[in-house]
């Protein structure tokens, strides 16, 4: 087992990473000051993922729609205490999420780490499915993908996904459909366990007031050695054109929610650490609260304070998203198409990039209040081949030709679609 | 250990201070508070929001943005709370620490300056808040108010707020109603800036390692700056039993129906039992171990979520539910039968400590966060007496099983809120 110490003088900070004997990667952050500690295990699977076969075997199995989410909801189960009635014990806050491309389970507590910490590598390792639990659980997932479907926010972004890909199955909902969970069965969220809960695809996080050899012996006596896998995932090739160039959706909404999307050229799996923050340099000079663009759609009336630029990116998939709220989306998206277009001729001065590098800069330093968020990063640093400390680093070295060259390269209208949520009567 | 420090420095305002060295950041707020009243809240909160936008030293949005830029994203935020019958108008701001600065920028120092030039010295026009500014911001009220109505679990929320408070001040929606932004004047808005200055109870609250000393100069002497004549302390009305049950339907276009049910709680926000009834409401409706989660929940599987929510300062509490139109008279029928169960003793020890644990544990987690420190406090608003969050977790610790059973009888039903979906198939994508 390899422990080594990661520093940045300049941020005063230091975590630990461990290669654990079984395969497992662990990274510890000790806190100084912190009365709580925020521990996340997390599986490089999400939605996505529908696709894969380990290297070595034969067919690709192809699974239901959101089979990611539904395991994560039956992995509290167990034949005897579910988690949560383990975790009621030690007092430890626990929740999990799925995303497009992972699975994290995770607990917060200010007491009984050790305890909370052994339920976690426990009961993430001991899968238990059964015909009924699986049947039960349609019932409570129906209900929740049902929940989301009266979420404006949610139900804009998904459209406009469905708008840009063909293919990729980001377009799908995180959940699924009530009809594709309806397909899950005990022995696929086996098969997708087996292939995907696998320590080398796994990663473990833990920050706050904690110290790194508890946390090594913990894992020492709960973490089950796995030999070697690679898993094979089966990305369907998804075409540079979108689908169409609009999606409406009706809902009770007030004021329409709008998402502006430009689907990216793809050229590889996913984006480095320098593309991920010269874009978001980029967005922030573009439509960020320091642009022009923001002010005058702003004093035109045609956005309010919700509007935000995002780049949304993961394993074959990569596009920028403008999203808010206005009456008039239509109007508000050619704005931000002919912005663009100016953009791109006149390109983005010094002061601008500036401005925004600074800002993005002091958020970085800003999350460092935060452990959860910490350790949420330093998962996604992972999963993406990167360390914590290299993010504020490498704000300190982007240029603002970096920044002009992206902004000539991507945001191409061509490829650009509008998904908009209004009410019935809006229409 | 001390956790913070609590002092008048002037008339009528407090200034909170929690010193933390542990924070990257620091973090400062004046809050200040004016009873909730329907015919001035749409002005108060369009004045707090039109302060965070610019001031004589950047007179437009853009330029403050650039400015809070430079100063490495520090962020200037306006907020309006509902603490019990007190509308609360918050400015804050969040900065750096200088030591993290590329330059040799003195973001701290300047953040608070800028955070006081912006209360203080707006952009005016023949003494009053200029009319574009006025526009932008009624403009934006209307929308903030309607996009909360776009959230359904809050949009249910809110109505029941309105229908169990009619003729009680917290009946109010803290921003005012979408008509009352539209028809807000230059004048008023501007009276409600001056108001706010010179007649609220004003509460400054610095989280982090700063200068709580020179801090507490600046403010005092920009306040000096003006007539302060603050009113007394807001008190919010006591209705300790409800009488008979209210019940309101309504129906949208929406997938799933929301459920909220009002209840009256017999004991005042600063009563010696308050911890008590904290735990009660988190047994009955808080985490995974209380008697909603479990049945409603789990064992019924009436609906997606079932929780409760205790607001201490107007002695009531509130259940929300995520429930299908078919499901909601049983669901209402098992919260009942919940709440009974509860004053019966009727839930086991391992729960209890369950609740109990879990809550002292969400109780001392508060110190982590500079933004739930904040929000710790401004809860405490109108209180005589502030408790740090370990106080609270030291007295958590001390409730007893019959205390439970004693507070849940101080809890009856007021109000039943129902929002229902309306025939299926309306609302599909194209």
């Amino acid at each position: 087992m390899n422990i080594k110490e990661i520093r940045s003088g300049s941020l005063d900070e230091k975590y630990y990473e461990i290669d654990h004997d079984t395969g497992l990667k662990i990274y510890v952050m000790p806190k100084e000051n912190y009365s709580t500690t925020y521990a996340i295990f997390g599986t490089k699977y999400g939605s996505i993922d529908t696709s894969f076969r380990r290297k070595g075997q034969g067919e690709f199995t192809t699974v239901p729609e959101g089979i990611a989410h539904f395991l994560e909801h039956k992995l509290f189960e167990s034949e005897e205490l579910d988690a949560f009635e383990r975790y009621a014990e030690t007092g430890a806050s626990a929740n999990a999420y799925t995303s497009f491309d992972r699975t994290c389970y995770l607990f917060s507590c200010s007491g009984n780490f050790a305890a909370s910490l052994e339920i976690l590598l426990d009961f993430v390792q001991n899968p238990y499915f059964t015909k009924e639990t699986v049947e039960k659980e349609q019932g409570i997932i129906g209900q929740e993908i049902r929940m989301y479907e009266d979420v404006a926010s949610w139900m804009v972004l998904f459209n406009l996904l469905r708008a840009l890909y063909h293919e990729h199955p980001v377009r799908i909902d995180i959940a699924g459909t009530v009809e594709s969970i309806a397909d899950i069965t005990d022995e696929l969220l086996y098969a997708c366990y087996h292939t995907f809960y696998h320590l080398n695809n796994m990663v473990l996080c833990v920050a706050g007031d904690v110290d790194v050899d508890e946390v090594v012996r913990i894992c020492d006596n709960y973490l089950k050695p796995a030999a070697p896998m690679e898993i094979e995932r089966n990305l369907i090739q998804e075409p540079r054109d979108i689908c169409r160039d609009k999606a409406e959706y009706s809902l009770a909404v007030s004021v329409p929610v709008f998402a502006l999307g430009f689907k990216e050229a793809c050229e590889k799996p996913e984006p480095s650490l320098r593309d991920i923050i010269e874009t978001n340099i980029m967005l922030e000079c573009v439509a960020g609260r320091t642009s022009q663009l923001y002010h005058r759609l702003l004093d035109a009336g045609l956005i309010n304070t919700a509007f935000s630029s995002e780049y949304f990116t993961g394993n074959g998939y990569e596009s920028i998203i403008f999203d808010g709220e206005s009456r008039e989306p239509e109007r508000v998206a050619e704005e931000i198409k002919k912005e663009i277009r100016r953009l791109k001729q006149v390109k983005l001065q010094e002061n601008i990039f500036e401005s925004a590098r600074r800002k993005l800069y002091g958020h970085e330093i800003m999350s460092y209040n935060n452990i959860e968020e910490l350790a949420n990063e330093i998962v996604s640093a992972h999963f993406s081949g990167y360390g914590l400390f290299d993010v504020v680093e490498m704000y300190r070295s982007v240029t603002l030709e970096d920044v002009n060259s992206r902004l000539g390269r991507m945001l191409d209208e061509r490829y650009s679609a509008l998904s908009v949520v209004r009410s019935q009567n809006d229409n | 250990m001390q956790t913070f420090k609590s002092e008048a420095i002037a008339p009528g305002i407090r200034q909170i201070y929690v010193p933390a060295d542990r924070f990257k950041t620091a973090e400062l707020s004046v809050s200040m508070a004016l009873p909730l009243r329907g015919d001035t809240a749409g002005a108060n909160a369009a004045a707090v929001y039109l302060l965070s936008r610019s001031c004589e030293a950047y007179p437009d949005y853009q330029k403050l943005s650039a400015k809070l830029a430079q100063l490495y994203g520090a962020h200037i935020g306006a907020q309006v709370m509902k603490v019990g019958e007190a509308q609360v108008m918050k400015l804050s701001l969040t900065a750096i620490h200088d030591k993290f600065a590329l330059d040799d920028t003195r973001i701290s120092q300047e953040g608070v300056a800028l955070l006081l030039e912006l209360l203080f010295h707006p952009c005016l026009e023949d003494g009053q808040l200029r009319a574009g500014d006025v526009q932008r911001e009624k403009r934006l009220l209307v929308e903030h108010i309607q996009s909360e109505e776009n959230e359904k679990r809050v949009y249910a929320l809110r109505r029941l707020e309105a229908e169990m408070f009619q003729g009680e001040a917290y009946g109010v929606n803290r921003l005012g109603t979408v008509e009352q932004a539209e028809a807000l004047t230059r004048r008023e808005v501007t009276a409600a800036w001056r108001d706010m200055l010179e007649h609220s109870q004003v509460t400054v609250t610095l989280v982090g390692s700063a200068d709580a000393g020179c801090i507490a100069k600046q403010v005092k002497e920009a306040f000096a700056g003006v007539k302060r004549d603050p009113i007394a302390r807001i008190e919010t009305q006591f209705v300790p039993r409800a009488g008979d049950v209210r019940r309101v339907e309504e129906r949208l276009d929406v997938n799933q129906g929301k459920l909220v049910l009002g209840f009256r709680v017999d004991m005042e926000p600063e009563d010696g039992k308050t911890p008590a009834m904290r735990s009660t409401v988190d047994m009955f409706g808080g985490g995974p171990y209380s008697l909603l989660f479990q049945n409603v929940r789990e064992k019924m599987s009436l609906c997606y979520y079932c929780s409760a929510m205790y607001v201490r300062a107007k002695s009531a509490l509130l259940v929300q539910c995520g429930c299908e139109n078919e499901n909601m008279e049983t669901a209402i029928q098992e919260i009942e039968n919940q709440l009974q169960s509860l004053r019966d003793g009727g839930f086991q020890d391992k729960d209890f400590q369950a609740s109990k644990i879990g809550m002292t544990d969400t109780l001392r987690s508060v110190s982590d966060s500079p933004d739930a420190l904040e929000a710790w406090y401004a809860g405490q608003l109108l209180d005589r007496e502030l408790k740090a969050p370990e106080e609270a977790a030291e007295q958590n610790e001390a409730v007893s099983r019959e205390e439970i059973a004693a507070c849940a009888n101080r809890i009856t039903l007021d109000t039943i809120y129902m929002l229902k979906s309306t025939e299926k198939g309306e609302g599909d994508a194209q």
